[in-house]
């Protein structure tokens, strides 16, 4: 699925579309430390989480994310878009929480997706 | 190989990870797997944010190859108290500054050593930690071994035949008047070192290893084998000896015996306590942990989990500045594995020989060459000008801290521990340790606890790098050490009718009564370099230096695995066929192993042939060249050839 898809679908804001915007988001995952982003980041996987500093984008950039989805309508630091964007990867805010966020992937992604 | 290092300054959370970032960089140019490359962001992004939240500065090292990635992140830091703590996932010391932008879960190592095919760590309180991790680009360089360290030395080879024959693994060639050694069946022992008369094999030796002209940097502590100390008080009087290490720089002394006794304490309760299959292998010989690894793959899990004497002593020292003798090839091969920069400066005995030869000269006479020449350079031009002086072994024991006695793996090493009239069996010369093997693979040893075997006879005091033999090593050094009770203490050096000094009259402490003291007594005896406001005549003694790391037996990280052969071909069905006609051809050699070829067998001229690496006509007997009319004829080496490869059950 598109990232501008799914942004439309959750009800969030399609703040940076990235550079792999046409690319297929076959998966997501939630996680609220840098750690365990690190280790389930993929080249297919949207990361969801209630971090938004530099080092979320550093996380994307190392594993290829295609884009990142942030929580609760918080609007990013532009230090943090200009990152994001610099490097070609897609940023989204959910209006939502973790939670529900999760949910609203996973039926999205057919499935395939898993969040926490 | 391609080496590159990275800053990591400490403290900056918000532009932490540009290292990792231009790791990156450098790997996707050249096109690595993105699965492979997944793991090693993962590995170094979390090495160096542990240096960013924890250290004031550090540095990342990469080595890459075409079959491995090596990172190691070492910094200057607080240190980890407790590793094995800070290994469990969840335990975490990150401050709160770091917690808030998500780090300090407790996952950063636990996911690098996850991330790795190898990983280790090393941690000093007050100095740092040094990361290494190892990922493996394709399988089968999991099993690949690196370089060895014994060097052919052509020019001096005289073809006589000796290192074909002494080699327990046919690892040597001679062809063309030069002897070449194939890697893939090396074990770095000494046999072929000791059986060549002409020097025509050495040590190889790493970059930076040896003593810089202006003496040893850093004020390091000297890590040395017994057996080199008391060959070292051949050379001149033990109180030149030592004044020479002080001006070398030399701040202590310290004998890997330490850790071999820590090893063999707890490879017997390992053994005792069942964790490994009896007999154990006391992994005390790097070069008989070589040699199981590569011949004896069934006795695999015989092998205690740990590592030998200098590669425990090289980690402890591997944040500290010290330098270490080693006294084969296979301890020089255990020094060099992939890192960072170290601190640790690996040495011959032959190079600490030649630069303590000039300063005992300047202070008295030496006596006669400590080491010999086939330790893989030309012997020091002072070794031939000795005065032939005689031993003083009043002064020896003086010299070296008066009366005392070895430490536990010394004493066990050449007989004297309780544990070897038990349980344990000693096994000394590579004739010898094959034979334990091969008895210990056919499971005729299930009543002994533990295997003590070395390469060299009697230990590392019977290394070819020495100069006098086995006997006489050992013999100097139980005389050094206050082992040898008086009326033994007229050795060969001394000549007949020689009275001992008064000083070897005094009785001495029975081992067995002292050897909790031992430890302490010897870390108390060996300190070259005095403090500031003491004399040269008063070195401190142990409590008062600064502190030095103790000796404790080291688990590998990895489990021991069979050694890799030789792949005959990439294509399955090729290696068959060609497995076939190398047997062809041995029964149609005359078999009579004789090594004019250049091979030390028919059979392994027959797979030299095969491997286009000789001719049927190099058999000097064959003259009706049955090899070379055997169906299908002798192959040329084809592509993928002589390649090493994981082979089941390990034999070459």
């Amino acid at each position: 699925m598109k990232l501008h898809e799914i942004a439309e679908r959750i009800g969030g804001r399609l703040v940076c579309s990235g550079a792999s915007g046409g690319a297929e988001i076959e998966r997501a995952y939630a996680g609220d430390t840098i750690s365990d982003l690190l280790e389930h980041a993929r080249a297919d996987t949207i990361l969801v989480t209630h971090l938004h500093n530099p080092q979320l984008a550093r996380v994307a950039e190392l594993m290829d994310v295609p884009a990142v989805c942030l929580l609760d309508g918080v609007s990013p630091d532009d230090e943090l878009v200009r990152a994001i964007a610099a490097q070609g990867t897609g940023l989204i805010v959910s209006p939502e929480g973790i939670e529900e966020t999760s949910r609203r992937l996973s039926g999205l992604l057919d499935g395939s997706g898993r969040g926490r | 190989m391609i080496s590159t290092s990275y800053p990591i300054p400490g403290g900056d959370l918000q532009r932490a990870g540009t290292a990792s970032r231009s790791l990156k960089e450098q790997l996707k140019k050249i096109g690595v797997d993105a699965a492979i490359l997944r793991r090693v962001m993962i590995a170094a992004y979390e090495a160096e944010m542990n240096v960013v939240i924890h250290a004031r500065s550090g540095t990342m090292w990469v080595a890459l190859d075409d079959g491995r990635v090596d990172i190691e992140v070492a910094d200057r830091g607080p240190g980890i108290p407790d590793i094995e703590r800070a290994l469990r996932e969840g335990y975490s010391t990150a401050p709160p500054q770091a917690r808030a932008l998500g780090f300090g879960a407790g996952m950063g190592l636990p996911n690098i050593r996850r991330s790795s095919d190898r990983f280790e760590i090393l941690s000093e309180v007050g100095r740092g930690t040094r990361v290494r991790s190892t990922i493996f680009l394709k399988p089968a360089a999991a099993f690949r071994r690196g370089p060895g360290s014994v060097e052919a030395l052509p020019a001096r080879c005289r073809s006589c035949l000796a290192c074909l024959k002494a080699c327990p693994t046919q690892a040597l060639r001679l062809r063309g008047g030069e002897p070449r050694v194939l890697e893939h069946r090396c074990i770095d022992c000494t046999a072929c070192l000791a059986a060549c008369p002409d020097g025509a094999l050495g040590v190889r030796l790493p970059p930076g290893a040896g003593v810089p002209p202006s003496g040893l940097p850093g004020s390091p502590t000297l890590l040395l084998p017994a057996a080199v100390l008391a060959s070292l008080a051949a050379l001149a009087e033990p109180a030149r000896v030592r004044s020479g290490l002080r001006r070398l720089g030399v701040r202590r002394v310290r004998l890997l015996e330490e850790w071999e006794g820590a090893l063999r304490e707890a490879a017997l309760r390992s053994a005792r306590s069942g964790e490994v299959r009896r007999p154990a292998i006391l992994p005390r010989c790097p070069a008989v942990v070589n040699l199981v690894e590569l011949r004896f793959p069934a006795l695999l899990d015989h092998l205690a989990p740990f590592l030998p004497p200098a590669e425990a002593a090289a980690r402890a020292y591997a944040l500290r500045e010290a330098a270490l003798v080693a006294c084969c090839p296979a301890q020089m091969t255990a020094l060099q594995e992939p890192g960072g920069p170290s601190p640790l400066r690996p040495l011959l005995p032959r190079q600490l020989l030649e630069a303590l030869l000039p300063l005992v000269r300047e202070t008295g006479g030496t006596r006669r060459p400590a080491v010999r020449p086939g330790d893989g350079g030309p012997p020091p031009a002072a070794a031939g000008e000795a005065d032939g002086g005689e031993a003083d072994p009043a002064g020896a024991p003086a010299a070296y801290g008066g009366r005392q006695n070895a430490s536990a793996g010394v004493l066990a090493a050449d007989g004297g521990g309780e544990e070897a009239s038990v349980d344990v069996l000693t096994a000394g010369g590579a004739a010898h340790v094959l034979s334990v093997l091969e008895a210990a693979e056919e499971g005729r040893l299930e009543d002994v606890a533990l295997l003590d075997l070395t390469f060299c006879p009697l230990g590392c005091f019977g290394s070819p790098l020495l100069a006098e033999g086995a006997p006489v090593t050992r013999h100097r050094w139980r005389r050094l050490a206050g082992c040898l009770r008086p009326t033994e203490a007229p050795g060969a050096e001394d000549g007949p009718g020689r009275e001992p000094p008064e000083a070897l009259r005094e009785p001495t402490v029975p081992a067995s009564q002292n050897r909790g003291a031992e430890p302490e007594r010897f870390r108390t005896i060996l300190h070259p370099q005095p403090t500031c406001g003491e004399s040269e005549a008063a070195p401190r003694s142990g409590a008062a230096g600064r502190r030095e790391p103790p000796a404790e037996a080291v688990r590998r990280t990895s489990p021991a695995v069979p050694r890799a052969g030789l792949r005959l071909d990439e294509d399955m069905g090729r290696a068959i066929e060609k497995l076939s006609r190398i047997g062809r051809i041995a029964r149609a050699l005359p078999g009579r192993d004789c090594g004019v070829c250049g091979a030390p067998s028919c059979a392994g001229l027959a797979e030299d042939i095969v491997l286009g690496r000789a001719r049927p006509e190099d058999c000097p007997f064959d003259n009706g060249g049955s090899a070379a009319d055997e169906p299908g004829g002798p192959a040329a080496a084809g592509p993928g050839e002589g390649r090493q490869e994981p082979a089941p059950g390990g034999q070459p």
